[in-house]
């Protein structure tokens, strides 16, 4: 249904030649979807994104969009909105000529460029700061400025660098939703970093979830969500327990034919059960109970280890209380690393 | 707020003891005495326009205020450059030849005008002019290489790759986005040098030589031989100056936020 728009294959960056802050990297995205890229920091999805906007040099490999090799395109000659963490708005430009520094740059006439800034700054819903100037506007003004400013050269991707990391958490949710509307209605190409495992799956089309250079999962939230590939990304999705596979057993567990050469078996707090003594898979005694609002969630010490489990029972288990546990074997995940 | 009679005590003569002298400066300028002196005998403006007749300290004004405007030009470049390179390659070198830059201001002035003057003016024998032009430098350049690198570390330094996304080639980006963000910065660097390398009497004191003084040079020969009000005079209008330069100075740091104001 929707076809390769653009790859990075088989990159390779480092800054120092010893360490690779990215390896064999290969990343593909679609024609108008909202990729994100997401990753504890240091995990290279910032450096990736900067190899696609073309302000790092890649030691290996290559770049291609839409059938063209763009791996040796200088950044001022690729076309790409880039909206950087930090907004970068020229300070001592007002508004209006920061959102039309690109226009100038391309050499549009004075009337085509008022017109562009006009209606960019009224998708992004700032008309009427136009002789304003970045210091005299609110995080989140500053943030549609600096979406306006990239969008209005009409890129052929639009780059988001951690852009709602500078935002307090109302405005961070309103932004996101905003940031999704103005990508689907403009229909733009949009590669998206975040650190933000929430934000990130709200918004995307796919995610690729990247550790230590590498990415380790490629997909759409939903599989991410339910079927993460690695201990790491299990973790980040909310995973809170997890078990040697030769454990699985001992709680009557059994493992797919397909799944046994896999190394862990995890499972979410929520999917844990507790139930009475007797019809129990295992027992365990609460140590630490905290109180979450819609629930508990109870750190139990069991045969196999502490298991964490949040219920919303009432009324709630005390420390110390002797509890049993029932895992759904429906909701366990076998991992591999 | 702290308040104490005795904090208020310790203000006021602290006010008093720095504005005293000025204040009697300003005072026996005006008197119609023939020396520098108090009570006043009658108001006159005759040592004003002496400065004006003095041949002497008209020309080493001249020199003086072409000296500063030169060395601080020169050193408001060499200061950019030198910032740029500091601050964009960061390191422990770049750490080292920041120590360097600015290490002619722990230098006493004593000690790097004999230096110059041994080399520049007895072993290479370059003009008077242009060795004075090269004293004044180094005492300019720490000022000019720390109030750029101080501005420039403060910049973002995704502005100028922002203005490359948007189209916008290496250079030109430097000149339409990263200079107009130093202008405040260059002009206090370029105010500040240009009153120190005019207000300079150690480094000028071995370079200066027949034909070419100093205007605080030239003051000090002629308070030497006429204890006259003219210095005063002239040091009225040199206070003027200042009082001058430090409005602009003040302007020019806070026109961005001026402009803001205005769009408010």
């Amino acid at each position: 249904m929707s076809m390769q728009y653009g790859a990075l294959s088989h990159i390779d960056v480092s800054y120092d030649k010893k360490h690779l802050i990215l390896q064999d990297l290969n990343l593909e995205f679609n024609k108008g979807e909202l990729l994100s890229l997401l990753g504890p920091s240091g995990c290279g999805k910032t450096t990736t994104l900067r190899v696609i906007a073309g302000l790092i040099e890649t030691n290996t490999g290559t770049f291609t969009l839409d059938g063209v090799d763009m791996t040796h395109i200088p950044v001022h000659k690729r076309d790409f909105g880039l909206v950087f963490q930090s907004y970068a708005l020229f300070p001592h430009l007002t508004v209006f000529d920061n959102i039309a520094f690109g226009l100038k740059q391309r050499k549009c006439s004075t009337q085509e460029t008022v017109e562009k800034v006009k209606s960019m700054m009224e998708i992004c819903g700032i008309s009427g700061y136009e002789k304003r100037f970045p210091k005299q506007l609110s995080g989140g003004q500053r943030q549609r400025v600096a979406l306006a400013r990239a969008l209005v050269i009409e890129p052929k991707l639009l780059l988001l660098d951690e852009p709602l990391s500078n935002l307090d958490a109302q405005l961070r949710v309103q932004m996101r939703s905003t940031i999704k509307r103005i990508q689907q209605e403009l229909g733009i190409t949009t590669v998206f970093v975040t650190h933000d495992q929430e934000e990130c799956f709200s918004i995307s089309d796919r995610v690729a979830i990247m550790d230590k250079g590498r990415i380790e999962q490629c997909d759409t939230p939903q599989v991410i969500y339910a079927n993460p590939a690695c201990e790491m990304i299990a973790r980040f999705v909310g995973f809170k327990n997890f078990f040697p596979i030769s454990t699985a057993e001992r709680i009557g567990l059994s493992v797919p034919q397909e799944r046994m050469n896999a190394l862990l078996w995890c499972i979410r707090p929520e999917k844990i059960d507790l139930v009475d003594l007797q019809s129990a898979m295992c027992i365990g005694t609460v140590e630490v109970r905290t109180y979450l609002g819609e629930s508990y969630q109870y750190e139990v010490k069991t045969e196999l280890g502490t298991m964490i489990v949040a219920s919303s029972l009432h009324p709630p288990k005390a420390v110390g209380e002797q509890v049993g546990l029932n895992i759904a074997p429906e909701h366990v995940v076998f991992l591999d690393r | 707020m702290y308040k104490h009679r005795f904090v208020t005590l310790i203000a006021i003569l602290t006010l008093l003891f720095i504005f005293l002298p000025l204040v009697l400066i300003i005072v026996t300028s005006f008197n119609s005495a023939n020396t520098i002196s108090l009570p006043l005998q009658g108001f006159s403006l005759q040592w004003f326009t002496k400065v004006f007749k003095s041949r002497a300290l008209v020309q080493s004004f001249k020199n003086s205020f072409l000296l500063a405007f030169t060395a601080s030009l020169v050193g408001i470049v060499i200061g950019l450059v030198a910032s740029l390179a500091l601050v964009k390659r960061p390191g422990r070198l770049s750490k080292a030849l920041l120590s360097l830059f600015l290490s002619p201001s722990l230098i006493p002035g004593i000690v790097i005008g004999y230096v110059l003057f041994l080399f520049l003016v007895v072993k290479v024998q370059l003009p008077l002019r242009t060795a004075l032009i090269l004293g004044h430098l180094l005492v300019v350049l720490p000022y000019c290489v720390r109030i750029i690198t101080a501005s420039l570390k403060e910049l973002d330094e995704s502005l100028e790759e922002a203005a490359r996304t948007l189209g916008c080639p290496p250079v030109k980006a430097f000149v339409v986005i990263v200079l107009p963000n130093l202008k405040p910065a260059m002009t206090s660097a370029f105010m500040l040098s240009f009153i120190n390398s005019f207000n300079n009497i150690p480094v000028s004191m071995y370079l200066k030589g027949p034909g070419m003084n100093t205007l605080p040079y030239a003051m000090m020969n002629h308070i030497e031989y006429n204890y006259d009000p003219t210095v005063s005079a002239l040091s009225v209008m040199l206070m003027g100056m200042t009082l001058l330069f430090m409005v602009l100075l003040d302007r020019s740091m806070t026109r961005g936020q001026a402009k803001g104001v205005k769009g408010e």
